[in-house]
């Protein structure tokens, strides 16, 4: 059963409509939130509340769009929201490495002591984090869930010009995060690097 | 080619030139994504910079694009239940017990509110120096475990008001129980004012029940229920005065031997207020409990060795 019939049935009131509507998409939807966020925590919460934003709203889903491009414009929504409570609410940090990085970063990303420091720990949630989380949401529906442009727009309410610039300059700062992870492996070197250029 | 530039008030500052940097990024994002012409993607990989960029860029795309663990299929049943039961009225009886999801893998926030609670709870007169601080943390980490549930929210409000009665019901700390997230110490009364929940086989036992006791909808029902659940003759019931059942009386004379230790405060979320203070036994130790209430109707309990901390502090 495709995602109209189930949101046909389930705003019809057919509960195993709606958990199965839900159940479709909560992968999708913690995936998203879960690079967005940067730990397992906070992505199950915001996942959560995700998912109860979606059956809250279902009532009032008029089907003019994909309910999926709506389901994951909640999805980005919870994720900011959950971004923000966690700025509210700073939980003071295991790692003030990762604190110092992070700050260095925002100063100066051409630092080449922060590539040091961080290149043989940052993860790519990490790096995500790093960065505004208007690009990391364009580049994580584009590279994690596979939404094309026109697509991307839809969910976030932007142009397309709008998406095609947020992905690239999301990539490039995380280019210039990475860097020195790729120059660590088996392939690239630091000729790569965007700040090199 | 699009060059719009988002315009979000809450962007953070863009690193130092990196707007000066490669114009044709987007260019080159683009044919990576298969939204450039076929002109445009050959202009790419007919120059050799463009091209290193492309495969730069590919490897950003399949870092992101990298796969993420999965729910395990437990915890997305139990996310979809609790999200079914909350917005759907009539799935209670369908869906597993709302009290037993856990929050034992919590990063490290909750633990340090495990410590804080933790402390709420021992609820003894404050004697601790600050030279101890080591092995309160120590304690912390080995004995904090927390468990939360969602909660219906017309639930958590009775709840909360059945707490606030129960403590009332002592005559002594009316307004703490409504007021948690104030920086205070404990009375020394507090302990005393623990419901005795039993014994139990696990600590996830008592946290269940914890969360099922204070779930009822008034404190001194629970406590009933408590008495007649348990048949192991060791748990005592709670009363609207617990100070003066058996266990309470035995937990009090055990702490005052204790020995005395300073936990370190703890910053509850926002929003997040203590709802119901207990006592119970696992596996032979003793543990003081708290169940406290989140912003959003979640429940959580934190655990602690009662005889590991005598202070508290809670920050705001």
């Amino acid at each position: 059963m495709d995602d109209t019939a189930l949101v046909i049935a389930a705003q019809n009131g057919d509960r195993e409509a709606l958990r199965k509507l839900l159940a479709k998409h909560q992968d999708g939807i913690y995936a998203l939130i879960r690079r967005i966020v940067g730990n397992d925590a906070d992505a199950y919460d915001a996942t959560q509340e995700a998912l109860l934003a979606v059956v809250r709203g279902l009532p009032g889903f008029n089907r003019q769009s994909r309910f999926s491009t709506w389901v994951y414009r909640v999805a980005s929504n919870a994720a900011v929201d959950q971004l923000r409570r966690n700025q509210r609410n700073p939980a003071p940090s295991a790692n003030l490495e990762d604190d110092y990085a992070n700050t260095i970063a925002r100063q100066d990303a051409h630092t080449p002591s922060f590539y040091t420091a961080v290149e043989d720990r940052l993860s790519i949630d990490q790096a995500l984090q790093l960065i505004s989380h208007d690009f990391a949401m364009a580049v994580v529906l584009r590279d994690q869930l596979g939404f094309d442009y026109a697509e991307i727009g839809k969910i976030l309410e932007i142009p397309i010009g709008t998406v095609r610039s947020r992905i690239a300059r999301g990539r490039r700062e995380l280019a210039q995060i990475l860097g020195p992870l790729r120059h660590s492996g088996a392939e690239g070197t630091n000729e790569n690097h965007p700040t090199s250029n | 080619m699009t060059s719009d530039t988002p315009q979000t008030p809450n962007e953070p500052p863009t690193p130092q030139g990196s707007e000066s940097e490669d114009p044709q990024d987007e260019l080159v994002s683009s044919v990576l994504d298969g939204e450039a012409s076929p002109e445009e993607e050959t202009q790419v990989r007919a120059q050799s910079k463009l091209f290193e960029r492309l495969s730069t860029f590919s490897r950003v795309a399949s870092a992101v694009g990298a796969p993420v663990a999965p729910l395990n299929e437990l915890s997305a049943r139990r996310m979809l239940d609790e999200v079914m039961v909350e917005v759907v009225p009539g799935e209670d009886a369908q869906a597993p017990p709302r009290n037993t999801r856990s929050r034992w893998q919590r990063p490290w926030p909750a633990l340090g509110a495990v410590a804080a609670v933790i402390l709420i709870a021992l609820a003894v007169p404050i004697i601790g120096s600050l030279n101890n601080s080591d092995s309160a943390k120590q304690t912390t980490e080995e004995a904090g475990v927390a468990a939360d549930a969602t909660r219906e929210a017309h639930d958590s409000d009775s709840a909360a008001s059945s707490v606030r009665g129960h403590a009332s019901a002592d005559g002594s700390t009316d307004e703490r129980a409504s007021d948690e997230s104030d920086t205070h110490a404990p009375s020394a009364s507090a302990a005393a004012q623990s419901t005795w929940l039993g014994d139990f086989d696990t600590v996830e036992g008592l946290a269940n029940e914890a969360l099922r006791v204070g779930s009822l909808d008034n404190a001194l029902d629970a406590s009933g229920a408590l008495a007649t659940d348990d048949d192991s003759g060791t748990a005592e019931y709670g009363s609207a005065n617990p100070s003066t059942t058996p266990a309470d009386r035995r937990l009090e004379e055990e702490m005052a031997a204790s020995t005395p230790a300073l936990c370190p405060p703890i910053s509850l979320e926002t929003g997040e207020t203590i709802v119901e203070r207990f006592a119970g036994r696992a596996q032979g130790v003793d543990y003081y409990v708290l169940v406290t209430e989140t912003a959003l109707y979640t429940r959580r309990v934190y655990f602690q060795q009662w005889a590991d901390c005598e202070s508290h502090e809670i920050v705001p």
